[in-house]
């Protein structure tokens, strides 16, 4: 594959000298940078700087602004005559597969030997995402961790391990570090703060829905139960609403697309179900004949489920809850 | 049953609440407003679009022998010389409406009382830059402008004026410079390179992203700049959709088109290489999206009235259809869109476009990730992938990267995976690929979604931030797929057909 891909590149580069090339004395500007991008392809970056660098004094154009991109590029990667890029630039290159581990340690053992400088961060930073990326997260933390106390690290550098230490630490289901680690970029990443809030509280109150409802079905199963007949009768009126009700998030869904529809047609179950739940307990209790102390409490008991139910599911879908924890 | 009546609102509260991850335009009827006399009386002009709608027009731009469409917008003007309160161009983005190899479109916002709309081109950089109109090896064209209602940050109705101009009778795979506005109040100069003529065997280089919603940490203008900065150059950036996340927010497209990531800012790309939309389920088919991008506009029955919600174009040795999932109507992706796909393919000569790649937004093959694969739209229109051997289709909306191993046929609604080579590439039997690869490559922003590689026809799934590099040469393609945060690459195949 390698291979193949620097003979892309090579026929890549030809092609750009061709088609860029205009008549001159010697070779062209064009065609440097052909030459320059072959030579980055296949890993000489002193050569490739040295193209870059004949081009740049030129004025003006998409050629020479293109060769001082480039040529700040290597200049700033250019540490020990360019071996710690090299190796990045190889690691960087090789698509990670489930096996490489091994690889990764082995690449971590080269990193701990590069001088200070770009390549050092950026290879913290790649080997981080690269261990997260493989399921490896307590390495992954202690990359990121390490990257972040680099000397030579810029505000932006940190900020980026700061993010990727988010990430692991979300994965290892540690949602308030996580946050403090959002919250200490130096550039504030507002939305992402809000949704690791918004995930610190849902792993909270998604748990406490969820045991309420257990309860509430609990109770009203066990009220029904002690009281089929009169639960029978006592159904009569609330079937139809009760379907009604449930059906008017799904009438509401038909004008959405997919994404929300999904939203929507889950909610309509919930909210259904809890609903009927709650007639079920009303007409268990007797309905009117029972004591209006006991009535209350069951009415607030069933909106409160109706509400923990819905609030599961908006909470799982990931849907916009901003009124509620 | 009281209970009913008091737990009745809550729901409905809680449903209303989900709405708002959708945005839908609004359409109306009215007059056409005259230009104010003066900014002082901008109110008086802006109460009038409020009740203004034009309906689409068409227009043939001078040079150009295709007909522009617009959307309906409160109104549409042609270059003027009116000059508002902020005049210089900001947002420019470019893209193609016909041939790519012989014209080019530019997009800019401006505020609403400036509607000069102007492009000033040529070879020589120099003499573009210095140029004040048209001059000595620099042309100039007039193009026009539209304004429409949409939202600001806060959530208030403003009116936005977008401008569009239209550069015809080009030379293939040549090097212009350009810039918009009028005459005092330009924009930066930028490039622009046609596209070889079709056909050409020369290799060249795309980009395919997705989803860069909602951008978190600058992700989006990261990703741009990693595209800028390449040392191989990309000629073109397809786009599979979800630009923003609420389609008719001015707010967003405005950082869409200008987000910063240190010194670069995303229009140096956006007006460079041209940009290739696809309507994604947050856009919308929002009047910002038909106003704010110029796509080929062969208007065909069932589409909307400007042709470009779905289309197709020849770049170099390859052919793209770009197709819209997100409509109303299921019948139309399986009639209308179904019937101008299988017309499309049908009509592709592969002696001088070899490769056929489609693009759209919901996958129709995805690995137990946020959403599921789109089955009905995957049993309208893969057997035309099939049939007319599609290379590679190009989705988002689960924002992650995955690769199918190759797909043709399906039984039972599902794909039947075909023969495959080393790394999931397809075998090629008499210059025929064994199945089509479907590729989600989206997350150039977007909030990362969980992704599995269980299902039998996966082949590679991670969930990363990505871009897609495509190069062709000939009729070799190599894939690579970046994570732009690292530089690391996540995927890479290649095969010779």
């Amino acid at each position: 594959m390698i291979t193949l891909r620097a003979a892309l590149a090579l026929a890549f580069s030809c092609w750009c000298g061709v088609a860029l090339a205009q008549p001159a004395g010697g070779d062209s500007m064009e065609t440097r940078l052909a030459r320059a991008a072959a030579a980055e392809q296949s890993f000489h970056f002193e050569d490739a700087r040295r193209e870059y660098a004949a081009i740049v004094g030129v004025d003006g154009g998409a050629v020479p602004r293109l060769a001082r991109r480039r040529l700040a590029y290597l200049d700033a990667h250019s540490e020990s005559a360019f071996a710690p890029l090299v190796a990045l630039e190889r690691f960087r290159r090789a698509p990670l597969s489930g096996t490489d581990i091994e690889r990764l340690a082995a690449f971590e053992q080269d990193v701990a030997d590069f001088p200070r400088g770009r390549c050092r961060i950026e290879a913290n930073e790649a080997l981080a995402r690269a261990y997260l990326m493989l399921g490896s997260v307590d390495r992954a933390e202690h990359v990121a961790r390490r990257a972040l106390e680099l000397p030579e690290a810029t505000d932006a550098d940190r900020d980026a391990s700061r993010e990727t230490l988010a990430s692991v630490l979300t994965r290892a289901g540690r949602s308030d570090e996580a946050l403090r680690s959002v919250e200490a970029l130096v550039t504030p990443d507002p939305g992402r703060e809000a949704s690791l809030r918004s995930d610190a509280r849902r792993a909270v109150w998604v748990p406490v829905a969820i045991a309420w409802l257990g309860g509430f079905v609990t109770i009203t199963l066990m009220v029904v139960i002690r009281a089929r007949a009169r639960v029978l009768r006592g159904l009569r009126f609330s079937t139809i609403l009760v379907g009604a009700l449930g059906l008017l998030p799904l009438a509401i869904a038909s004008s959405y697309d997919d994404e929300t529809t999904d939203t929507f047609a889950s909610l309509a179950l919930v909210t259904f179900l809890a609903i009927a739940l709650g007639s079920l307990l009303g007409a268990g209790l007797g309905a009117a004949s029972a004591p209006l102390h006991l009535r209350r409490l069951a009415a607030i008991a069933s909106a409160i489920s109706v509400v923990a139910a819905s609030y599961v599911v908006l909470a799982t879908s990931h849907a916009v809850v901003s009124f509620l924890p | 049953m009281r209970i009913d009546r008091l737990v009745v609102a809550i729901p409905c509260v809680l449903a209303l609440s989900a709405c708002q991850q959708t945005g839908y335009k609004k359409s109306g009827a009215g007059t056409v407003c005259d230009y104010p006399a003066s900014s002082a009386d901008e109110s008086t002009y802006v109460d009038c679009l409020v009740n203004s709608a034009t309906a689409s027009t068409t227009q043939t731009l001078v040079g150009c022998s295709y007909p522009v469409r617009t959307p309906s917008v409160a109104e549409t003007r042609a270059d003027e010389a009116h000059v508002g309160a902020d005049p210089v161009p900001r947002g420019v983005h470019a893209s193609f409406a016909s041939d790519a190899s012989t014209t080019f479109a530019v997009d800019w916002s401006t505020d609403l009382l400036t509607t000069t709309s102007k492009i000033l081109f040529g070879t020589d950089e120099s003499a573009v830059t210095a140029a004040d109109g048209a001059t000595a090896g620099v042309e100039a064209r007039a193009g026009y402008s539209v304004a429409y209602e949409t939202a600001n940050n806060l959530g208030d109705t403003v009116f936005h004026r977008n401008h569009e101009a239209h550069v015809c009778g080009l030379v293939a795979d040549t090097v212009y410079y350009y810039k918009v506005g009028g005459p005092g109040h330009w924009s930066s100069v930028y490039e622009y390179r046609t596209a070889p003529v079709v056909g050409s065997t020369a290799s060249w280089r795309f980009a395919v992203s997705g989803d860069s919603r909602t951008p978190q940490n600058n992700r989006w203008a990261r990703s741009q700049k990693g595209l800028y900065d390449l040392a191989a150059p990309i000629r073109l950036q397809v786009f599979s959709g979800d630009a923003v996340f609420l389609g008719s927010n001015q707010y967003e497209w405005d950082a869409f088109f200008a987000s910063t990531e240190q010194t670069f800012t995303t229009d140096q790309l956006l007006a460079s290489v041209p940009f290739m939309v696809t309507n994604g389920n947050h856009d919308g088919l929002a009047v910002n999206y038909l106003a704010q991008f110029a796509l080929p506009q062969d208007v065909s029955p069932g589409e909307i009235e400007t042709g470009e919600e779905w289309y197709s174009y020849d770049y170099g040795n390859a052919h793209f259809v770009v197709l819209n999932d997100t409509v109303m109507s299921t019948s139309v992706l399986t009639n209308e869109e179904r019937a101008f796909l299988s017309a499309d393919l049908a009509a592709v000569n592969r002696a001088t476009t070899p490769w056929i790649f489609v693009i759209h937004h919901q996958p129709l093959y995805t690995c137990l990730s946020t959403h599921q694969p789109n089955t009905a739209v995957r049993a309208s229109w893969q057997p035309l992938f099939d049939q007319y051997g599609v290379d590679i289709v190009f989705a988002g909306h689960n924002h992650v990267y995955e690769r199918s191993k190759p797909i043709r046929g399906l039984d039972s609604g599902g794909g039947i995976v075909a023969a495959s080579g080393a790394n999931g590439v397809p075998t090629i039997s008499g210059g025929t690929p064994s199945g089509t690869l479907y590729v989600v490559s989206a997350g150039v922003g977007a909030e990362l979604y969980g992704v599995s590689n269980s299902c039998a026809f996966t082949q590679h799934a991670e969930s990363v931030s990505n871009y897609t590099l495509v190069t062709l040469q000939n009729r070799t393609i190599t894939v690579d797929v970046v994570d732009y945060t690292t530089g690391s690459m996540i995927d890479s195949f290649s095969y010779t057909k």
